[in-house]
């Protein structure tokens, strides 16, 4: 039987795609639980649905960049339209949380019943869109999703002194007239940018998870902001090789739920040496 | 789309499966929405999302022993995953000071994972299908089921119906209901079970997308809309029934899955919602 290596050298589009994916949403989850906000990528995550299977029904086509196309306007529309509720009054921020994801996720289910009507739905891989499935990432949509990754991860190291001040005291941040709502729009445009890029390896029901879990796993570590972020993206590119490599050789297990469950092991690891070292609790990333 | 009609036509006089799936998808959406308007003045609206998810293996798990979908199975399975989350997030949040929402975001998604895992290799040998968990099979809900849904829907209206003075005090200003003697403790713990029994039950008939949205929007739209705490009660309880009753047919028109037709029209009630003539009244 071969090894890990053989394995990852035959999948090698879908892995590398996997880590780097796993990678930034690592790096930009750290960003979203200190902002509180663990569970946006969550709804942004489910919109991705709808979204696949709306371009899937009106463009007929199958190739990935007209599905993530439309992955990447559904993922805008929703942080577009949650930030748009939050303004209303008789709202509740986890109210708006819980709303959008509903009904994302609900329009998503509809056109995804639709599409299994319609002829070719098999063909066209839907369903890897659901749970993810690196194995099927070919070399052009694997080296797209790197350009983009780069792009993104260089745009976060640019501006990462505005995001870290604005994410850590957002009050200190906007008094010292920092451009605060600059830096939490283009971080739910970034969020979008990552669920969208995520979504063929990991399935947009998992994107949220492995937005939340690496970096829950790294804050345990109580580093300072930026290696947290890093440690995040390290275990994040772990667990995209190792749930290629799962996927690739136990039938039946998606690619999605293979990384969520290796992250599960990092975030067990870095919880042990949380209680052997037994600090007293605190809030991570400072005040609460 | 007239031979659509004509199943529904024939289906209300002969057939069961209609009427049925119409009860279950009514009970358990009223009762979802009246507990989902308790959740939203706790700022707990995302609870039965967090349920939902971490059910999934106990409910995989329930469907493996039982050897196919045995309603007091999948609730015990479902009763264990939820449990086993809520520990589990205790313990990340008071032993090692995590944030409770991603404590609890933690928790769900690991669950989740591995309930996907469970239902994709061994649960293949039990006939579970990841389609129906998602997005409900309400076409086909089991008797015990449906029994436990109408209860529940019952339950949840009488109490809402009596007390729902009570109601609002224990839930809008806990401390003051504590200093008059009410039983705000018990209140509480009795909304988190029904809401536990309720998510688990409409998970079981209408699949994750139905519980998500019979607890979230309704009690949403009745914010905007209504003027009082009972009041919410009721739009909420309105909207959810409407939004069921009407996903449900739409849904056997249309031809497409139940669960996604339900959680569809109850977003566009809640759209309703929105419009600009409520808030000039607020």
């Amino acid at each position: 039987m071969s090894g890990l290596g053989d394995v990852l050298a035959l999948a090698l589009p879908g892995a590398l795609t996997a880590a780097a994916t796993a990678a930034l949403c690592g790096a930009l989850g750290v960003l979203l639980v200190l902002r509180s906000n663990a569970l946006m990528g969550d709804a942004v995550g489910h919109a991705a649905l709808p979204g696949v299977c709306a371009a899937w029904l009106l463009s007929g086509s199958d190739r990935a960049e007209v599905l993530l196309l439309g992955a990447l306007a559904a993922a805008l529309v929703t942080v577009g339209v949650g930030a748009w509720l939050r303004t209303l009054p008789r709202t509740r921020p986890d109210s708006v949380l819980a709303t959008t994801l509903a009904a994302s996720f609900g329009l998503g289910a509809l056109l995804y019943s639709f599409a299994q009507l319609r002829p070719g739905f098999g063909a066209a891989g839907l369903g890897t869109f659901l749970l993810g499935n690196a194995a099927a990432v070919q070399w052009p949509l694997a080296l797209a999703t790197c350009a983009v990754v780069v792009v993104a991860a260089l745009a976060l190291v640019v501006g990462w002194r505005l995001v870290a001040t604005s994410v850590c005291d957002a009050a200190w941040a906007a008094s010292s007239g920092l451009p605060v709502r600059l830096a939490n729009g283009a971080m739910d445009a970034a969020l979008a940018v990552t669920v969208v890029v995520s979504v063929r390896a990991m399935g947009a029901i998992l994107v949220a998870s492995m937005l939340v879990v690496p970096a829950a796993a790294a804050l345990l570590l109580r580093l300072r902001l930026a290696p947290s972020a890093l440690v995040a993206a390290a275990i994040g590119a772990g667990a995209g090789l190792i749930g290629t490599a799962v996927s690739v050789r136990v039938p039946g297990v998606a690619t999605g739920p293979a990384m969520v469950l290796a992250c599960g092991v990092a975030l067990a690891a870095t919880a042990a040496r949380r209680l052997a070292v037994g600090a007293a609790p605190r809030p991570v990333g400072g005040v609460p | 789309m007239s031979s659509a009609l004509e199943v529904i036509a024939a289906s209300w006089n002969g057939g069961t499966w209609l009427p049925r799936a119409l009860l279950a998808s009514v009970a358990g959406a009223v009762a979802a929405a009246m507990l989902g308007v308790l959740l939203y003045w706790r700022r707990m609206s995302l609870l039965p999302d967090a349920l939902t998810h971490a059910a999934l293996p106990g409910v995989a798990a329930g469907y493996v022993v039982a050897g196919g979908p045995h309603p007091v199975a999948i609730l015990g399975g479902a009763a264990a995953g939820g449990l086993g989350a809520s520990l589990g997030a205790d313990v990340l949040r008071e032993r090692l000071g995590m944030r409770a929402d991603a404590a609890v975001g933690v928790m769900y998604a690991l669950l989740f994972a591995l309930g996907v895992v469970l239902v994709s290799t061994v649960g293949r040998r039990a006939h579970i299908d990841l389609d129906c968990v998602l997005f409900g099979s309400l076409l086909g809900v089991s008797d015990a089921t449906l029994a436990l849904l109408v209860l529940s829907w019952v339950a949840v209206v009488a109490a809402a119906a009596t007390l729902p003075r009570v109601l609002a005090h224990a839930t809008a200003d806990r401390l003051h209901a504590r200093a008059v003697g009410l039983p705000v403790r018990a209140i509480e713990r009795g909304t988190l079970v029904l809401t536990a029994i309720v998510a688990v039950l409409a998970l079981d008939a209408g699949g994750i997308v139905f519980a998500l949205a019979a607890f979230a929007l309704p009690a949403a739209a009745a914010h905007r809309i209504a003027r009082s705490f009972a009041g919410m009660l009721a739009v909420a309880g309105a909207v959810g029934g409407a939004g069921a009753a009407g996903g449900v047919l739409a849904s056997v028109v249309l031809d497409v899955a139940p669960g996604g037709a339900v959680a569809t029209t109850l977003t566009g009630l809640y759209g309703l919602s929105l419009l600009p003539r409520w808030r000039r009244r607020g």
